[in-house]
């Protein structure tokens, strides 16, 4: 075997946090990969729309893709696993979590999954007027309209958030002019669009957990080397522990950059935030159980443990 | 194949396609098509070019198209916009080439309300062209100010272009919008002096003006009359975006109801007058979107195939100071943007440029008020420039895309020396 | 087939009004979505989903229409300075151009479409969209756009047209 490239593509414009979070990826396989494998960027977004992206892979058009699970969600319910789950992506490995996500991958988009890099982030409500507290020290969102990404939807409504759908350009002017209330959003990237100049609280803990994952073109990975199929695979179980660490880190200092603007946090304690995060989670599994996957009792049993 | 034989083959073969007398947007299918075997491989790489197409134009951003061109619409088929502007040629008086000003400041300040340059343009080409063209305007000075003073709506906040531009090059949103306002008045400044250098060389291009004076109660009557009553669509527009009621994208629907309660109210509004609406706003909205449908695709291609990064990347290549760095990036943005979409051109470049900005301590800022002016040129560059098409949908049977591009030329000098003004002299208009 | 041919032509013209209605439905949803998030009353979550397909819907259903009317843009000065049968040559060719890359274009989109269709995925947005839609309506728009094509070349008009006309 001689070395191979391979062609990937990333949903991600290559400056925001996550692209280059592939693009260290990237640079590990290639330093390691001398004369096995390495890996050529082919773009991003400007290159396929990111919700065709997975596509281009099954059909071979490029070998490799990252991107977020759920912008699949309508062929592979399964992904609300990823939003959903619990378990780190070390354990998923060695509970068999991994093989069976793969295993429909495979089966419902036509494509490999290598790794699930990214998994240690946190999504929070934020909103421009205080949110006001339930009885039971939870919150009571009941008339708030908040912008709101598909996944999130049953959530919020069972908080008594009414969610709307924006588009991402409409969001800014939006805030500005209060024609909606707030959004759910990871912690990293909040700033990159300057939402956080409106949104004044931020509900705190954070739910769900990362849906980044790494896809391969099965044929151009069956066509690997073995050598190169151990050393990407080897690759990607780091990555996913080092990316990992770097998210926390880059979470820490964004949480205290907008504190220090002025988003306030509204703290849920104890039995409060436990209820709050049953329901961020139950909706997501709720949402997979009624898809009728067949996988659903062995991704609970090894994504979750709640 | 290297990225000059791919750029040559996908911007070549839509050149020699449309210069084949191909409509616009079949010349993008067929080297999409092409491209698509070459670069993607065979009946996969056709079925990803379909599959990314069905994602192009399903965008809630471009719903303002197909409102705001409605909109004209039923102002000019209901009569109403004829009325608006006899009025005004009353109050204005003897001055040359009024309705042209009136273009400019009219066009200026629907740019406070509409983020759209391409709903700007759509607006202002269905609703002044036809009457303009009735009153004896040569083509020129009809269409170069209506296109120069539609682009301004994404240099003059609000911008969706330019909280796009913000977020990927990650310069503070607020203070970009904030920076565009002053650039925005200087061109729009610039456009009014060009007019009146236009009818000084050429006193032809406008028709004399009448010398009868009319007296002061008509003005005031016909102002409250006819004129007064639009301060109904510019509320539904503008007033319901600064109250909150309304996204700057939802707002071109009340324009739409503004305009038909006016009519109504008027007694104009005829189910002829509606149906020539209608049947308008198909035409034109059709002509657009399926070209923005073609031409995001093969902007995606001309991508995938390197043609556009190995462009960059060789700009990027040489080492120059601050000045010759943003006039290399300035010339990248031109040629990409003879072919390109803007967010496209925006992904492709920024990656490379932000990078380079930074090196060479360039204010970002600076930078992003440069760019999003590069952008605003490339509409009305040809080949491809969406602007360009909006007026020849509006304009009567007969004009060629080159009477439409050389009415732009003036505007876009404007343009050009304001970039370059920008790139000296940065701080004579951003503080 | 003089039936054959007012059918497919009124098929055309349908379309058209489809394309009309699409655009004032639109509209129509816009001003209640709003109204209703103004007064509280909460949004309609399937609005925006529906907005965005009557964009690709009028679009794709209103340009075979277009394309009889001639109104697509063309580019039509160069040819005009050939001689007569010079014209004619580029005016076939450019028809036969545009009727190959259609038809397979349309081919394509329905194929794809079809292949969604029996996997039946969704397109996940405000609502859920089943993702042969988009290509179905491709699929119509870019094959009567073709069959319009071949109209003209049957009826060998090959002379340069198009809304920009010198
Ligand atoms: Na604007
Ligand atoms: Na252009």
């Amino acid at each position: 075997h001689a070395e191979t490239t391979l062609k990937a593509v990333s949903a991600f414009p290559a400056n925001l946090a996550f692209a280059q979070s592939f693009q260290g990826f990237v640079e590990l396989v290639n330093e390691r990969g001398k004369g096995v494998v390495q890996i050529q960027m082919m773009g991003g977004p400007e290159v396929f729309p990111p919700n065709q992206q997975i596509d281009a892979v099954s059909r071979g058009i490029v070998d490799m893709q990252y991107g977020p699970a759920t912008y699949s969600i309508g062929t592979l319910p399964e992904a609300y696993a990823f939003v959903g789950g619990t378990v780190d992506p070390v354990e998923t490995r060695k509970n068999g979590g991994l093989d069976v996500m793969r295993e429909a991958m495979l089966e419902k988009l036509g494509v490999y999954l290598l790794g699930r890099p990214d998994s240690d982030i946190r999504f929070y409500i934020y909103t421009v007027g205080e949110p006001k507290r339930s009885e039971d020290g939870g919150v009571d969102l009941s008339g708030m309209q908040l912008r709101a990404l598909p996944i999130y939807n049953k959530f919020f409504e069972s908080l008594g958030a009414v969610p709307i759908s924006v588009p991402v350009a409409d969001v800014y002017t939006g805030l500005e002019r209060n024609t909606f209330d707030g959004l759910g959003f990871p912690m990293i990237g909040i700033r990159d669009l300057s939402w956080d100049k409106f949104l004044k609280y931020r509900i705190d803990p954070g739910f769900f957990q990362g849906d980044l994952s790494i896809v391969l073109n099965p044929e151009s990975w069956e066509g690997l080397a073995p050598e190169a199929q151990e050393l990407l695979t080897q690759a990607a179980a780091d990555w996913e522990v080092q990316s990992g660490e770097h998210f926390i880190e880059l979470a820490k200092e964004t949480e205290t950059g907008i504190a220090e603007a002025g988003v306030e946090t509204v703290q849920l304690e104890g039995e409060a935030a436990e209820k709050f995060l049953d329901a961020a989670y139950e909706t997501s599994w709720q949402a997979l159980k009624e898809s009728g996957s067949p996988y659903y009792d062995r991704l609970r049993e090894t994504f979750y443990d709640r | 194949m290297s990225w000059q034989a791919a750029a040559l083959l996908l911007g070549g073969g839509v050149m020699f396609l449309m210069a084949l007398g191909t409509p616009v947007v079949i010349a993008f299918l067929a080297v999409n098509l092409i491209g698509a075997v070459v670069f993607m491989g065979g009946l996969g790489g056709i079925d990803q070019l379909i599959a990314n197409a069905t994602s192009s134009i399903t965008s809630f951003a471009l719903v303002p198209v197909p409102l705001f061109i409605l909109m004209g619409e039923l102002l000019f088929h209901t009569g109403m916009a004829v009325r608006v502007f006899d009025a005004l040629d009353k109050i204005l008086g003897a001055i040359r080439a009024r309705l042209a000003y009136l273009t400019v400041i009219g066009g200026t300040i629907f740019a406070t309300l509409s983020g759209s340059s391409i709903a700007n343009t759509a607006m202002l080409g269905s609703t002044l062209m036809p009457d303009m063209e009735k009153r004896g305007y040569s083509k020129s000075l009809i269409m170069g100010p209506i296109i120069a003073t539609g682009s301004i709506a994404m240099i003059i906040p609000p911008s969706s272009l330019a909280v796009l531009l913000g977020s990927l090059a990650r310069i503070d949103v607020g203070a970009l919008l904030l920076a565009g306002v002053v650039p925005g008045i200087i061109l729009s400044v610039m456009y009014l002096a060009v007019i009146r250098l236009h009818v000084w060389i050429d006193p032809e291009a406008a028709p004399p003006v009448s010398p009868v004076s009319v007296p002061t109660r008509e003005k005031a009557l016909a102002l409250l009359r006819d004129v007064a009553p639009m301060g109904l669509v510019i509320f539904a527009v503008i007033g319901l975006i600064i109250l909150g009621v309304a996204s700057p994208t939802e707002s071109a629907a009340f324009g739409v109801l503004a305009v038909a309660v006016l009519a109504l109210f008027y007694g104009k509004l005829r189910w002829q007058a509606v149906e020539k609406a209608l049947w308008g706003t198909l035409s034109v909205s059709v002509m657009m979107l399926v070209i923005i449908l073609a031409s995001s695709t093969f902007s995606q291609l001309l991508a995938f195939s390197g043609a556009s990064a190995g462009l960059v990347a060789w700009t990027a290549g040489f080492e120059l100071g601050p000045h010759a760095t943003l006039l290399a990036m300035l010339a990248v943005l031109i040629l990409l943007g003879m072919f390109m979409d803007q967010l496209s051109i925006m992904m492709l470049t920024l990656p490379i440029f932000m990078p380079l900005i930074g090196m060479q301590g360039i204010d970002p800022l600076q930078f992003g008020i440069i760019m999003l002016l590069a952008l605003e040129l490339s509409l009305a560059t040809p080949p491809f420039g969406l602007l360009l098409f909006v007026m020849l949908g509006v304009a009567p049977k007969g004009t060629s895309i080159w009477q439409v591009v050389r009415a732009c030329l003036p505007y876009l000098a404007c343009t050009l020396i304001l970039i370059l003004t920008l790139i000296w002299l940065p701080g004579l208009i951003i503080w | 087939m003089a039936i054959l041919g007012k059918l497919y032509s009124g098929l055309i013209h349908a379309l058209a009004v489809l394309a009309v209605i699409s655009i004032l439905v639109a509209t129509g949803l816009i001003l209640g979505d709003v109204t209703m998030r103004y007064l509280g009353l909460g949004s309609i979550r399937a609005s925006s989903t529906l907005i965005e397909y009557a964009l690709l819907f009028s679009t794709m259903l209103g340009a075979p229409w277009l394309m009889r009317r001639r109104g697509h843009i063309t580019v039509t000065s160069l040819v005009e300075q050939l001689p007569p049968s010079g014209q004619k040559a580029a005016g076939a060719l450019a028809l036969g151009i545009s009727t190959v890359t259609l038809l397979i274009l349309g081919w394509r989109s329905a194929m794809v479409g079809y292949d969604k269709f029996l996997r039946g995925g969704a397109d996940i947005r405000s609502i859920a969209v089943p993702e042969w839609v988009s290509y179905g309506i491709l699929a119509t728009g870019f094959v009567l756009m073709g069959t319009e094509c071949l109209r003209l070349i049957l009826q060998r008009r090959f002379e340069p047209h198009g809304s920009v006309a010198a």
